[in-house]
């Protein structure tokens, strides 16, 4: 257990740091000069483009400047954006929380409607309730975002009046909407993975001899058949996770609220590289963290995994 | 069996919980509307932008979004009126001297600024001194700028403004947001955070800034130096502005139809054309001046470098239906390079052209452009009659299509090449481009020089590599020239020479369009379209 620990988490430190490299790079990979790529079609003189190049150290050798950089990253700096000026890690740490608000409803979302309607279609295969499930979770899969969102909106918001349509972050109604449209997408994703995995356990001969052996059905339902049938759905659910950081950029975007995935977007857009490094050194390490914890939780829900 | 249907019953009950309790999150309370309708001077406003502000400091500025909220949060020295006459602002009065090197400005004593500080010819001398060297690498005041000495304290009211060019634009710059005057304090205090830190003197006081998501001005109860222009003296109407950063166009109008915002900026043309025919809404719209959106033709590269095939690829669009199917009508058809609101406009250089594809054939086959193998497509030697148009999808998506459209009517081939900001500079500026779109909204037409003297051709933007003397001379003339009837006459020349030798195919007007509910009031647009909020109600 602990080895299995203990390399799950040296892998992670080496996927960071080729990460780190990665997004140092960026600046360097995108073809001519970078102080150029990054004023676009602005008319800039000689001097201030050299002025530019200064502040971002871009005139040391590059070993010089990955060394700095990563220094600076991992004391919490991450240099300032081109365009505003202000210091990166600060404007991420603004968006942040409305991302992981965000993420976290409609994981819930999901969650509490994926399951129990994934684990009823599977326990009533092939009936009435299994094919009115089944249909509903294609609608759901099918319905793109930007499309839900909209008619929730004209729903809601226009025709109705409940919620508003786009709400400041710190006015939590806001959150409704915008939950409701990635968590019932994400639901029927669960839905179909829940009803899928669970039918295969249901099948295996080791529910037959745990009821053979006197388990009363809740038992052998919840504590042998779930428990086997969580794992692809708790892998799913965290690479969904992942999703929800970045690429809830179009939400974001129709609800106008704060997010990791909106300020990614604007800062590609505007070729503001500093603060494109960060945003997705971020990312990166969040996905790397929820992998790791991922695989930790499959040693907990699995003993197979735990005593290899 | 049975013990599993149990389960099932459960399995039930929790889905309907779980439907129950989601829809339990939404409160029964009714979106944007108010209860009771507090008294005028107590309504606030809420904006829908497109897009947000990077900084509020006047002089880091460069974009449109800053303009907007600038404007309101700052005053100018000078004020310009929609027409471009000028009135007291900050300064009472002025004279310049008579080569156009000197300004002296008397300033008003009674301004303070947001923060308490008194406004004064030091705050004056620290904000042009400070503006020279922004924070911001492309900022657009140092170019306002270009030739400043210094600026003298005379007194504590007067200050004298040095440069070592003639400036006959300056008293006109003085009026632009990037020149506005903001605290000295604040800047002090603030240093490389000022410009999310905003202190000016003008009718609103920033309050505060949630990045993508909202900034909120409050009125300036002590404001007391309006423009003389406005309908009302003291304080501004409304309490409170929210601008709301909504990016997409379709939440805008969403945001303005349930009441969340009673102001939107770009809405969504189809929808916004329809919906203001509603009386509970109105549209407000004004056609910027400056540069219009143009196609610059490149002189230097076949087959636009024969007069006659520029002037077919002119005649061949119908900018009167472009326009429609385009904007709905929310853009004007443009016919020259400068639009029809900038000081100098020349009307007969606009009238040189209008759609006719029959022109546009003849001057095709003058040229030896024929379609011999029936194809639709023109050719001459072997040679296709083929157009480069490297195309920015952000700025060009609406029409671009329907531009190549008409031109293949007329027997081009238009390969449209879709590229970002910096892949269409390097393009261009290599030559490697036919057509390639440009546009400037300014209040004055001296921003020609940027883009069409020959000097800016190796590095500049001047994409049509067009070289003469006759209309570099006369841009070099119009700027630095005191005698307005002089630049005016020298502008219109620029004009014609342009449209003469069809270095451009003029697209459309850049209209502002913002649509509102009908009950918000005194609506007004200063000279480069930009709202200026100090005298809107909003009626129940």
């Amino acid at each position: 257990m602990w080895q299995y620990l203990g390399r799950r988490l040296l892998v992670s430190l080496a996927v960071l740091l080729g990460v780190s490299a990665l997004t140092f790079s960026m600046l360097h990979l995108v073809p001519g000069d970078p102080v150029h790529a990054m004023l676009g079609r602005q008319a800039v003189t000689a001097e201030r483009a050299e002025e530019l190049r200064a502040q971002l150290g871009l005139n040391d050798p590059l070993p010089v400047q990955y060394a700095n950089y990563l220094t600076k990253a991992l004391r919490g700096d991450l240099g300032r954006s081109i365009r505003s000026n202000r210091p990166v890690a600060s404007m991420i740490a603004e968006q942040l929380p409305s991302t992981l608000m965000l993420a976290a409803a409609s994981m819930i979302v999901a969650i509490a409607i994926g399951v129990p309607l994934g684990s009823l279609a599977a326990l009533q295969q092939n009936r009435w309730t299994d094919t009115l499930i089944m249909i509903g979770a294609i609608s759901g899969v099918s319905i793109p975002s930007f499309f839900l969102a909209l008619l929730l909106i004209l729903l809601f918001s226009v025709s109705l009046g409940w919620l508003p349509g786009t709400a400041s972050t710190n006015d939590l109604r806001g959150l409704v909407l915008p939950a409701l449209t990635l968590g019932l997408g994400e639901a029927a994703v669960i839905t179909r993975l829940v009803r899928a995995s669970l039918l295969e356990v249901l099948h295996q001969p080791y529910l037959w001899t745990a009821r053979a052996k006197g388990a009363d059905e809740k038992r052998v339902l919840w504590e042998h058949a779930f428990r086997n049938a969580l794992i692809p759905v708790v892998t799913m659910l965290s690479l969904q996770l992942v999703y929800l950081l970045a690429g809830s950029v179009v939400i974001e975007n129709i609800f106008a609220r704060q997010g990791i995935g909106r300020l990614a977007v604007t800062a590609i857009q505007n070729r503001d590289f500093p603060l494109v490094q960060g945003v997705v050194l971020l990312i990166a390490t969040t996905y790397v963290a929820i992998n790791t914890l991922t695989d930790l939780s499959y040693a907990v829900l699995d003993p197979r995994i735990r005593l290899k | 069996m049975s013990r599993n249907s149990v389960f099932s019953r459960l399995l039930v009950i929790g889905v309907l919980l779980g439907l129950v309790l989601s829809a339990c999150a939404a409160p029964t309370a009714q979106v944007g509307q108010e209860t009771a309708s507090p008294a005028a001077e107590e309504r606030s406003l809420v904006i829908g932008l497109a897009t947000e502000p990077v900084s509020l400091d006047p002089a880091a500025g460069l974009y449109i979004a800053e303009q907007f909220l600038l404007m309101n949060i700052y005053d100018p020295l000078i004020w310009a009126d929609q027409e471009l006459n000028l009135h007291p602002g900050l300064a009472t009065d002025w004279s310049s001297s008579e080569d156009g090197t000197e300004f002296t400005l008397n300033l008003r004593q009674d301004v303070v600024f947001h923060d308490g500080t008194p406004f004064n010819a030091d705050a004056v001398k620290f904000a042009f001194d400070r503006a020279l060297n922004p924070t911001n690498a492309a900022a657009t005041a140092p170019t306002l700028l270009a030739g400043y000495v210094e600026t003298k304290v005379v007194d504590e009211d007067t200050v004298v403004v040095r440069f070592d060019i003639p400036k006959p634009t300056f008293l006109e710059d003085l009026t632009r947001v990037w020149l506005m005057i903001p605290s000295p304090a604040a800047v002090e205090q603030w240093g490389e955070d000022y410009g999310q830190h905003p202190v000016g003197t003008g009718p609103f006081v920033f309050q505060e800034w949630a990045a993508q998501d909202h900034i909120t001005l409050t009125r300036n109860p002590n404001y007391n130096w309006g423009p003389e222009f406005s309908t009302h003296s003291g304080p501004a109407r409304l309490s409170e502005i929210t601008f709301r950063f909504l990016p997409e166009a379709a939440t805008r109008l969403t945001a303005l139809q349930s009441g969340e915002a009673q102001v939107v900026e770009e809405p969504a043309y189809q929808e916004a054309a329809s919906l203001a025919e509603d009386p509970a809404y109105r549209l407000e719209t004004f056609t910027a001046p400056g540069m219009t959106s143009h196609m610059m033709i490149n002189v230097e590269k076949a087959p636009t470098d024969d007069i006659l095939v520029r002037q077919a690829l002119i005649y061949a669009v119908n900018q009167e239906e472009l326009v429609q199917t385009a904007f709905f009508g929310m853009q004007n058809p443009a016919h020259s390079v400068l639009s029809p609101t900038t000081w100098s406009y020349d009307e007969q250089a606009a009238s040189l052209y209008s759609y006719d594809p029959e022109r546009a054939a003849e001057l095709l086959d003058e040229a030896g452009w024929v379609d011999s193998d029936g194809d639709g497509i023109r050719e001459k030697d072997g040679q296709k009659l083929t157009i480069d148009y490297p195309a920015l999808p952000a700025y060009e998506e609406a029409y671009m299509e329907l531009l190549a459209a008409y031109l293949n009517q007329a027997g081009f081939e238009v390969t449209i090449t879709r590229m970002d900001d910096a892949g269409i500079y390097e393009y261009s500026n290599a030559g490697n481009h036919n057509i390639v779109n440009m546009g400037w909204i300014s209040r004055d037409p001296s921003v020609l020089s940027i883009v069409y003297h020959s000097d800016n051709i190796e590095l500049g933007s001047a994409f049509t590599r067009f070289r003469s003397e006759e209309l570099d001379s006369a841009l070099e003339q119009a700027a630095v020239s005191l005698d307005s009837a002089e630049r005016e006459e020298l502008y219109r020349q620029a004009q014609q020479i342009i449209m003469e030798n069809a270095l451009v195919i003029p697209v459309h007007t850049y209209n502002r369009v913002m649509l509102m509910q009908a009950g918000v009031q005194g609506w007004r647009f200063d000279a480069e379209g930009f709202p200026y909020l100090y005298e809107v109600t909003l009626e129940p």
